[in-house]
């Protein structure tokens, strides 16, 4: 299994993931989402988010585990100017909605006047 | 509301613009014995909904759910429908049109009718971080039951009147049997026969009437069927201290989006579906073009600094007609 790209800098979480690359992945991304409800508290911070990876890099479980309810992955911020709220949210693909629809065609080349329009709303 | 008849070479196309909902609001026939009363169908389709979704008025079906305070309500059926449309655009875009940031626009300004919003003010205060409460939204299929975590307020903004342009469109021309385009801002569904050469649309990154020309970046396109939908953060801004604010929000950062793209226009087999693509690919920011290229989404993206991508078919800018 791939690294997560945050594991790659130089935090201590960071280190110890490198270390245990590949089945242990799956308990740092479960500790995401530990890291978001420490988000929606206004309690999060840097340090509660290396913090949290620490923990999460000794917690001892099972791989096989499988979350009940799909949530979102959780990568940290990309810069420092990110704002506190540091984490990035990249919800999973889930199966229970209809897709979005194309149309039966693209939009074509106007032989006429324009008779509307669709402004930015 | 205003009437206009508007004659291109081989083709008539009846008009009625006036202003309702935040918006401006088109409506086009190819029948003009149509155009009253798709006029009368449109307005009342524009007052029920306004009356189920709107978050500006605190007699709509949708302000009363926080007497409930996380119980749940029987819910019209046009309220339930408009909740499906907010949850699914919430589900296939992962969360990023998300229905339920609606303090987090309240707390950055945008908490009454955008023209009672003052364009500047002092700075905010440093805002917590609103954690998103979609997936905690439940309605029950078939029984219109719906339990809103409480303390959450749902916008229903965006997906609502792209729905009411959607069943506006598809009541006209099943009630009056002609063909017919209603507007929203940016909102644009089609129904019925179109006109000889389909309908042609202006395509412009703010409001501006069809006689006073093109503001911003703008195409011209035709369409014979399906809807249109414009994304903008050109439009509804406003600033408190040194800080800029839109309102298309982004729920992983909790304020306005900062994307490259300004401006996305998208088509779709829906106006829900063209509305809820353009929001997504602003807040997606850089992976927009690719994640439209894989839903087969013919689309327009204008970068903040003007250039023009386009994608699936969308026609080439360089030869659209200019006058």
């Amino acid at each position: 299994m791939p690294l997560q790209p945050w594991a790659a800098n130089g935090s201590v979480a960071g280190r110890r993931a490198r270390r245990r690359a590949g089945d242990r992945t799956v308990r740092i991304l479960t500790a995401g989402v530990g890291g978001l409800s420490l988000m929606g508290t206004g309690l999060f911070s840097a340090a509660a988010w290396a913090s949290t990876h620490s923990q999460a890099a000794h917690v001892k479980r099972p791989v096989s585990s499988k979350r009940s309810v799909p949530g979102p992955a959780i990568t940290p911020a990309t810069s420092s100017t990110d704002s506190s709220h540091a984490g990035h949210v990249k919800a999973r693909p889930t199966h229970h909605a209809s897709p979005l629809q194309a149309p039966a065609s693209p939009p074509a080349q106007p032989t006429q006047p324009p008779v509307a329009t669709s402004s930015g709303s | 509301m205003t009437a206009t008849t508007s004659v291109s070479p081989g083709t008539a196309v009846h008009r009625a613009t006036w202003f309702a909902i935040g918006c401006d609001v088109s409506l086009l026939v190819t029948d003009p014995a149509a155009l009253q009363s798709a006029g009368e169908l449109l307005r009342h389709e524009i007052d029920a909904v306004d009356r189920a979704c709107s978050r500006f008025r605190v007699d709509s079906e949708v302000m009363q759910l926080h007497l409930a305070a996380g119980r749940p309500v029987t819910v019209s059926p046009l309220l339930a429908e408009a909740v499906a449309a907010a949850l699914r655009a919430a589900e296939i875009t992962e969360g990023l049109v998300d229905p339920t940031v609606t303090a987090t626009l309240s707390a950055l300004g945008y908490d009454r009718d955008f023209g009672s919003v003052a364009s500047d003010g002092p700075a905010l205060p440093r805002l917590p971080f609103r954690r998103s409460k979609w997936r905690e939204v439940r309605l029950e299929p078939g029984s219109n039951r719906l339990t809103v975590p409480r303390g959450t307020q749902l916008d229903l903004g965006a997906t609502a009147k792209a729905l009411l342009a959607d069943r506006a469109a598809a009541r006209i021309a099943g009630k009056l049997g002609c063909g017919v385009l209603v507007g929203l801002g940016g909102d644009i569904a089609i129904g019925g026969s179109p006109p000889q050469g389909g309908w042609s649309i202006r395509v412009q990154e703010r409001p501006a009437p069809l006689e006073h020309g093109p503001q911003g970046n703008w195409c011209v396109i035709s369409l014979t069927t399906d809807a249109l939908a414009t994304s903008s953060v050109q439009h509804r801004r406003w600033s408190r201290g040194h800080c800029d604010y839109h309102h298309i929000i982004d729920p992983r950062t909790g304020t306005s989006a900062t994307a490259p793209w300004r401006t996305v226009s998208v088509t779709a087999a829906s106006c829900v579906d063209a509305n809820t693509a353009s929001t997504c690919a602003v807040i997606l920011g850089a992976e927009a073009e690719t994640w439209l290229r894989s839903r087969r989404l013919p689309a327009r993206l204008v970068s903040a600094a003007g250039r023009v991508e386009t994608v699936n078919g969308w026609p080439d800018d360089a030869q659209c007609p200019r006058p």
